[in-house]
């Protein structure tokens, strides 16, 4: 690693401190719009607490000035204690732990897919520039971009389960879920399908993966249009420079051109996607998860909203956002890490 | 000799004209173009087409009865009853106007709210830029569906809410824009002309500036329509929306969850409560992002005049 890219890093990281004071006043601000009584449940991390709700409002000052107000929330917050959701009876940052292996699940199979289907069609619609595969793969892109994730999801659901019974909503079947919580099987991520590798548990590992594919192929869907349209574009911009003249000038073949030098090139772009499509995922996950009874944060984060549970909501937001800004940095980084003008700049 | 009989066209309506023959090249453009406009009649002819009962508020959907099983299309319901027997044809050509009375509120405000703030950042600069810009920042750090869903449960469920939390979360992306084109237009001549006659700030921004950065807001604001929509049917979709019977297409669509089972003789006994609302939404945001995107490829000056 450059020095260069060492100080772009160290001042990336120092920007990263302003826009999380940020995001916590932010969210802060929108625990303002409830009177004390409602926001006493941010502080505790029992439900028995919620009888002393005075106690509370004064150990936390929630009838002092705002500033003393957002210290005491801020300390509690890094503490790690978000409140209490009222929807699931538990610790929120418990309850979005517990849940989140679930939604990593769902992301760690559906964002390859949006990756390499997005580069495949985007780089084959701008090499058959307005042939029959360009219109198709670009009609696609706008059905996919326009498609509500909900009623796609729905739909999936009406033909594969309700007409031909197969692909059923839920994360695992009843005797696998039975299976799973009967300590026979050893959780180590909470990722199914990977702790049914581990536990060499053939049968499980298929239930998961059956669970796993209308929810992935509706996340695909609404996501690939994003990154398919950016590589087609890429790929034109690359296509017409000099240097692509200058090596098909030099006799290289067509698959040498736009393989080696070309899409090298046009990739560069579609890296800063990834934060986009992280927004996009997580913004995904809560529908999907929804459609499909998939019990990530997503889904938990929608059926507390329906409850009005303001704690498990706001730290869903919170968890969210710290996600979105991490996934940021890491594009960041690795833009300065494949483009040097950006870190010398 | 024939320059002299034409009429002095100003550059503003060259440029219209020029977009709409790039435009018309483009065959998914007109569809999109088709689609919008065909919205736009059903939402204006709502009365005509779906006559609400006097007296009533409009955009509660009339029942005929509370049996919970949706009745398939009928005569009397051209397509069929939802779950409580609310018919779907009346909810979608309500719901239309519903869908465009949000869409373009929010897409109004945002934007007159991204254009002042936007402005200030970018013709002030300095303090004035920093501060406004790391508010945007700090709002789209957040993916916004799920900043929105925290606000409307802060404001408590409703359509009204709804909207108040689109326009919290829409703006920034207006005002990001706005700023950065005004940016490279106060770097051109005819601004520095401007000023050097006298002109107010105001004025400078208004009459010369703004005109200038019209057209990027254009294609920005087609295409957000169609995305506040599906956000807007997302979170009434989850319940976050008005209550049951109003013409929302979001609702309609969650309405149909209990019955994507069908019965046991025939699994799609009910397609039409979850495929018909889907479908109209669906059109209805297509038809916004074709638009946005035909517009945007005639005004960018990558693509245009090739």
């Amino acid at each position: 690693m450059s020095s260069n890219l060492r100080a772009y890093i160290a001042r990336r990281l120092l920007l990263l401190v302003p826009t999380l004071i940020g995001m916590t006043l932010l969210v802060f601000a929108i625990t303002q719009l409830f009177d004390p009584v409602e926001r006493a449940a941010l502080y505790i991390t029992d439900p028995r607490q919620a009888r002393f709700v005075n106690e509370i409002i004064l150990k936390y000052g929630l009838d002092q000035p705002i500033y003393i107000q957002y210290f005491n929330w801020i300390t509690q917050v890094i503490q790690g204690n978000l409140g209490w959701s009222q929807s699931l009876h538990m610790k929120v940052l418990d309850a979005l732990v517990t849940r989140f292996p679930a939604t990593a699940e769902l992301a760690i199979y559906s964002s390859p897919l949006i990756v390499i289907l997005g580069i495949y069609l985007g780089k084959l619609s701008a090499v058959k520039r307005n042939t029959a595969i360009d219109h198709a793969s670009r009609v696609m892109a706008i059905v996919g971009w326009s498609l509500p994730s909900f009623w796609l999801g729905i739909m999936l659901l009406a033909i594969f389960y309700g007409g031909l019974g197969v692909f059923p909503p839920g994360r695992l079947s009843e005797w696998a879920e039975a299976l799973v919580r009967s300590g026979e099987f050893k959780l180590y991520t909470g990722l199914y399908t990977i702790d049914a590798i581990i536990n060499l548990n053939l049968p499980i590992f298929l239930d998961a993966i059956y669970h796993l594919v209308l929810p992935v192929i509706t996340l695909t869907t609404i996501n690939v249009a994003l990154i398919m349209r950016v590589m087609r574009s890429s790929m034109l911009e690359q296509l017409g420079k000099m240097y692509i003249i200058a090596a098909r000038a030099r006799g290289l073949d067509d698959k040498t051109v736009i393989d080696k030098h070309a899409t090298k090139n046009a990739l560069i772009p579609v890296i800063t996607l990834s934060g986009l499509l992280t927004a996009g995922m997580l913004s995904g996950v809560v529908i999907t998860e929804t459609v499909f009874e998939f019990k990530g944060i997503g889904y938990f984060a929608a059926h507390a909203a329906t409850q009005l549970d303001i704690p498990a909501v706001l730290g869903f937001a919170l968890f969210a956002g710290i996600l979105f800004i991490i996934a940021n940095l890491i594009v960041d980084i690795l833009y300065a890490y494949v483009d040097p003008r950006i870190r010398l700049g | 000799m024939r320059s002299s009989l034409k009429i002095e066209q100003s550059p503003r309506i060259k440029e219209i004209i020029f977009i709409l023959t790039r435009m018309r090249e483009n065959p998914l453009s007109i569809v999109g173009l088709a689609i919008v406009i065909s919205f736009a009649i059903i939402a204006i002819s709502a009365h005509i087409l779906a006559p609400p009962v006097y007296g009533r508020d409009p955009y509660i959907i009339p029942r005929s009865g509370y049996y919970p099983e949706p009745q398939p299309p009928s005569p009397e319901h051209p397509f069929g009853t939802t779950q409580g027997q609310y018919d779907l044809y009346y909810g979608i050509i309500w719901g239309t106007r519903a869908a465009y009375r949000i869409g373009v509120l929010v897409v109004a405000a945002s934007a007159v709210i991204g254009i002042a703030v936007g402005s200030l950042a970018g013709y002030y600069k300095g303090f004035v830029d920093e501060i406004l810009m790391r508010i945007t920042d700090i709002i789209l750090a957040f993916p916004s569906l799920i900043l929105a869903m925290a606000l409307v449960v802060a404001f408590g469920p409703g359509l009204d809410s709804i909207t108040l939390a689109l326009i919290l979360v829409g703006w920034p992306g207006y005002a990001r824009l706005v700023r950065g084109e005004f940016l490279r237009i106060s770097a051109e001549d005819f601004v520095e002309a401007a000023k050097a006659i006298g002109s107010s700030d105001l004025r400078v921004i208004i009459r010369h500036i703004l005109p200038n950065a019209i057209f990027p807001l254009l294609v920005y604001a087609s295409l957000d329509i169609g995305s506040i929509i599906l956000v807007a049917a997302a979170l009434s979709f989850l319940g976050l929306g008005p209550p049951e019977g109003y013409a929302d297409w979001g609702q309609l669509i969650s309405l149909s969850r209990n019955w994507i089972t069908g019965t046991s003789t025939n699994p799609f006994a009910y397609w039409h409560v979850y495929t018909i609302p889907g479908l109209f939404l669906f059109l209805f945001v297509m038809g916004w992002n074709l638009l946005g995107d035909a517009l945007r490829d005639a005004l960018d000056p990558m693509l245009r005049r090739r």
